[in-house]
C-alpha cells in the first residue's frame, strides 16, 4: 500500500508525534499555530505557520496589546474518496499572544505567503529606543 | 578522480547547506479516490523552487526547504529554518512515474494515479 519507508522515517514520525504532544498536549490547539516574534528598533514582527489555511478562513485581531489569530483549515474530502492517513493539526484553532512592547495598532502590515502569516507592527514612539545625551 | 567539476561543486555546496539545517518529517494527509492517491504534506515556508519530489522504482521521496528570513532580532522562537524530508514506498497499484505535484500555501499536493491495470473496471455482463 502506501507506507512509511524506513525505520528512520518511523522514528521521525514518532519524534514528530512526541514533539506535538510536548508542544500541544496531545491535540490541544492552544499552541497552534507556531509563532515567532522578532524585533528591530522600530518594529515588532510576528510570524505564524498556517499551512493550507486560506486567507478567508483566517481572522486576525489586535486589541489592548493582544494579538489573536483564529481560523480553520478546511480539508475537504471529495465525494467517493476516503482518508488513508490524517496527521495534520486540528481543523480549528485560536491563539492569542500578548506583545510585550507597546505598538501602534493601526500600523500593522500583514503578508501571507507559502503558508506563513507575517504581521509587522510599528512600535509606538514611547517604546522606541532613544539616545539620551548626557550633559 | 577526486576533483569536483564545477557543477558538482555547486551541488555539493547546496547539499552541505541542507545538511546544516534540521531535518523534519512533515505531517501528511493521504486520501484515496477512484483514480489513485492524493498526498498533502505540510511544508510551511517551502516553495515550488525549494521542493523536490523524486520517484525511483517504488520509492517516493519528498523534500522541501524553508528558510524564514529573520525579521529582526528573535524575541520568541518556536520554529526555524528546516529541511522537510520524508520517504514512502508506493504499492504496485500506483504509477509513480505518472505522479504530479504542486505547492501552494505551504502544502505540497501530490497526485499519484493508479496503474492502468489496477483501475476499477466495469465488466459488461453478456
Amino acid at each position: 500500500m502506501f507506507e512509511t519507508y524506513t525505520i528512520m522515517d518511523q522514528l521521525a514520525d514518532l519524534a514528530r508525534e512526541l514533539d506535538r504532544a510536548f508542544v500541544t498536549g496531545w491535540g490541544s490547539p492552544r499552541t497552534y499555530p507556531a509563532l515567532n516574534v522578532a524585533e528591530t528598533a522600530d518594529t515588532i514582527e510576528v510570524r505564524a505557520l498556517v499551512p493550507g489555511v486560506k486567507k478567508e478562513d483566517l481572522e486576525v485581531t489586535f486589541e489592548d496589546g493582544t494579538l489573536r489569530l483564529r481560523g480553520k483549515r478546511a480539508l475537504e474530502l471529495p465525494a467517493g474518496a476516503v482518508w488513508l492517513r490524517r496527521e495534520s493539526a486540528g481543523a480549528e484553532f485560536e491563539r492569542t499572544v500578548r506583545l510585550g512592547t507597546p505598538v501602534d495598532g493601526d500600523s500593522v502590515k500583514a503578508a501571507f505567503a507559502d503558508g506563513v502569516l507575517t504581521l509587522s507592527f510599528r512600535k509606538s514612539e514611547a517604546a522606541k529606543p532613544r539616545l539620551i545625551s548626557i550633559n | 578522480m577526486f576533483g569536483l567539476k564545477k557543477n558538482d561543486a555547486a551541488t555539493a555546496t547546496v547539499e552541505r547547506a541542507n545538511d546544516t539545517l534540521p531535518r523534519v518529517s512533515p505531517a501528511v494527509d493521504v486520501l484515496e479516490n477512484e483514480s489513485g492517491y492524493v498526498l498533502y504534506a505540510e511544508m510551511p515556508g517551502a516553495t515550488k523552487d525549494t521542493v523536490t519530489v523524486t520517484v525511483e522504482r517504488d520509492e517516493l521521496s519528498i523534500e522541501g526547504r524553508a528558510e524564514f528570513a529573520a525579521g529582526g532580532e528573535a524575541v520568541h522562537t518556536e520554529f526555524g529554518p528546516v529541511v522537510y524530508h520524508r520517504r514512502f514506498r508506493l504499492g504496485r497499484e500506483l504509477d509513480g512515474a505518472g505522479a504530479s505535484a504542486a505547492v501552494e500555501q505551504g502544502i505540497l499536493t501530490l497526485t499519484i494515479p493508479r496503474t492502468a491495470e489496477s483501475r476499477p473496471r466495469r465488466i459488461d455482463v453478456t
